[in-house]
């Protein structure tokens, strides 16, 4: 199996600063979008400590992973990949206790990790991971916030959400409380799968359709982080945005297909 | 150890653990478990272990011990048994350190009593109100004859990757996609010229879920059934 990632982070047009942060690491293939919440420098400081130790973390257990009988709910990778992100809550909630600049700082994480062709998610907050199969989008995680919250219990309708005032209010993150749940999701991967990871900068400006039909006509990763960056910006977008996009190719002969038919449909589009 | 329950309409009156050699069921005080019903007689029956077995014998009651819908003189039960007594149910459970045997599927939390007051923890909460999908094949050349969602992501399609496989040359790779969300199941169609049926309709939008629907897709028809 082939995986090609890129990952693009850009403050956007109305920000002062960046306080969303990323990692896009090769072995083991795990990718990280946090966006930060707090004042002065604290939001730009839990989410890249939040990414460090869970990433840290991540790399100290690998060797673990092979294990994947683990005859439990959920495989070794993605239970590590928790056991991450608690670590990651208590370091933050701890610094912002004893630290009154740091005071009321939090981010979201999300976190992707693919290990002998299973991806692992695991999240906190309302930052994204879709899946693009066969042109097809899916959400892989659900979103901890109020909006979110609102639908489940069906006080608001998806359309009513769109227009929320209270988009932005999430109800769990990292940092906020001595103790932090996370999401598990698990999936196998499958030939020409496009996983993306984002922060609510891209996810609340472009609808997961209009991100599908972005996934469906990129050339590679990396044009795909730029076409949902760009799209955000031109949508409207007032917030920080960082996008990762994972290829997951299974053969060889797969990619070199999908690369010519991008390509075609690339130059089809120009003319 | 082994509990015995004593349910009544479903729901579970009492629990009794099995601490002495023989334990007696009846509508007399002094029983180890009392069943204030008319229709039970004063000494019902008697529950002992033989061994690693556990067995219920009538104790020449008037209206009969009946096991699984059959009246018995002495019988062993297991974990799956029912004992009808009057209009009261007595079943067994096995405990085993914490862990709760019964059947080969401890999967499902055992909820002790309905009528009680109880406080859950957020993860057993979590647990119960989670809903555990399934598919089962009622005709058509599936790979499997149930398949149970536990993944995020299902995929029904051609693909090796899919885990519901459809047959066929025209067969689309990736048919339609099920996501387990925290809302249910959604079944979304993934290939325009192979749009699955849903109880009788073609859909081309994203679905929720029901339990019972009927799902016909790539020659397969498969039944959605919550647990």
């Amino acid at each position: 199996m082939k995986i090609y990632a890129s990952a693009l982070s850009d403050k956007g047009p109305f920000r002062e600063k960046n306080e969303d942060y990323f990692c896009v690491e090769k072995a083991p293939a795990l990718f990280i979008v946090a966006d930060g919440i707090g004042g002065s420098l604290a939001g730009e400081v839990a989410s890249r400590m939040a990414v460090e130790v869970v990433r840290d973390f991540v790399a100290e257990k690998e060797g673990d992973f092979r294990d994947l009988n683990s005859g439990d709910e959920h495989s070794v990778c993605a239970t590590t990949l928790a056991e991450g992100v608690k670590l990651a809550n208590s370091a933050i909630f701890d610094i912002s206790q004893n630290n009154a600049s740091y005071r009321g700082m939090g981010t979201t994480l999300t976190s992707a990790l693919i290990f002998n062709e299973r991806l692992s998610v695991v999240h906190v907050g309302d930052s994204r991971a879709y899946l693009i199969r066969a042109g097809c989008i899916q959400q892989l995680t659900d979103d901890h916030s109020l909006v979110a919250e609102q639908i489940r219990l069906g006080l608001i309708t998806e359309e009513d959400a769109e227009h929320s005032t209270i988009k932005n209010v999430i109800t769990r993150s990292i940092g906020a409380n001595p103790e932090v749940e996370a999401d598990i999701n698990e999936i196998n991967m499958a030939d020409g799968d496009i996983v993306i990871l984002c922060s609510d900068g891209i996810s609340s400006a472009l609808t997961n359709d209009e991100i599908a039909a972005y996934g469906k006509n990129a050339k590679n990763a990396e044009d795909l982080c730029r076409t949902l960056v760009n799209s955000a910006i031109a949508a409207g977008s007032r917030d920080n945005m960082t996008v990762v996009a994972v290829y997951i190719y299974k053969d060889a002969i797969s990619h070199l297909f999908n690369s010519i038919a991008s390509c075609v449909r690339r130059q089809n589009k120009d003319d | 150890m082994i509990k015995v329950l004593l349910k009544f309409k479903g729901n579970i009156v009492s629990e009794t653990l099995i601490k002495s050699a023989i334990i007696t069921v009846g509508r007399e005080s002094g029983n180890d478990i009392e069943i204030d019903n008319p229709a039970v007689s004063g000494i019902h029956a008697r529950i002992g272990m033989e061994g690693e077995n556990v067995y219920i014998e009538d104790a020449n009651s008037t209206n009969g011990t009946f096991l699984n819908g059959k009246k018995i003189e002495k019988e062993i039960i297991k974990t799956d048994d029912e004992v009808i007594i009057g209009k009261h149910s007595l079943s067994i459970i096995e405990l085993d350190g914490e862990s709760v045997k019964s059947g080969d599927e401890p999967l499902t939390p055992v909820i002790p009593s309905l009528d009680k007051t109880m406080v859950l923890d957020s993860k057993m909460q979590e647990k119960l109100m989670e809903p555990k999908g399934i598919f089962t094949l009622l005709d058509g050349p599936g790979n499997q004859k149930s398949y149970n969602l536990t993944d995020r992501v299902t995929t029904i399609g051609k693909s090796s990757d899919a885990q519901i496989r459809i047959k066929g040359f025209f067969a689309p790779k990736v048919a339609a996609l099920i996501n387990k969300t925290d809302k249910g199941y959604t079944l979304t169609p993934a290939d325009k010229k192979n749009l699955p049926k849903i109880n009788g309709s073609v859909s081309n939008e994203p679905h929720m879920l029901k339990d019972k629907d009927i799902l016909e897709i790539g020659g397969l028809t498969l039944q959605f059934i919550v647990k």
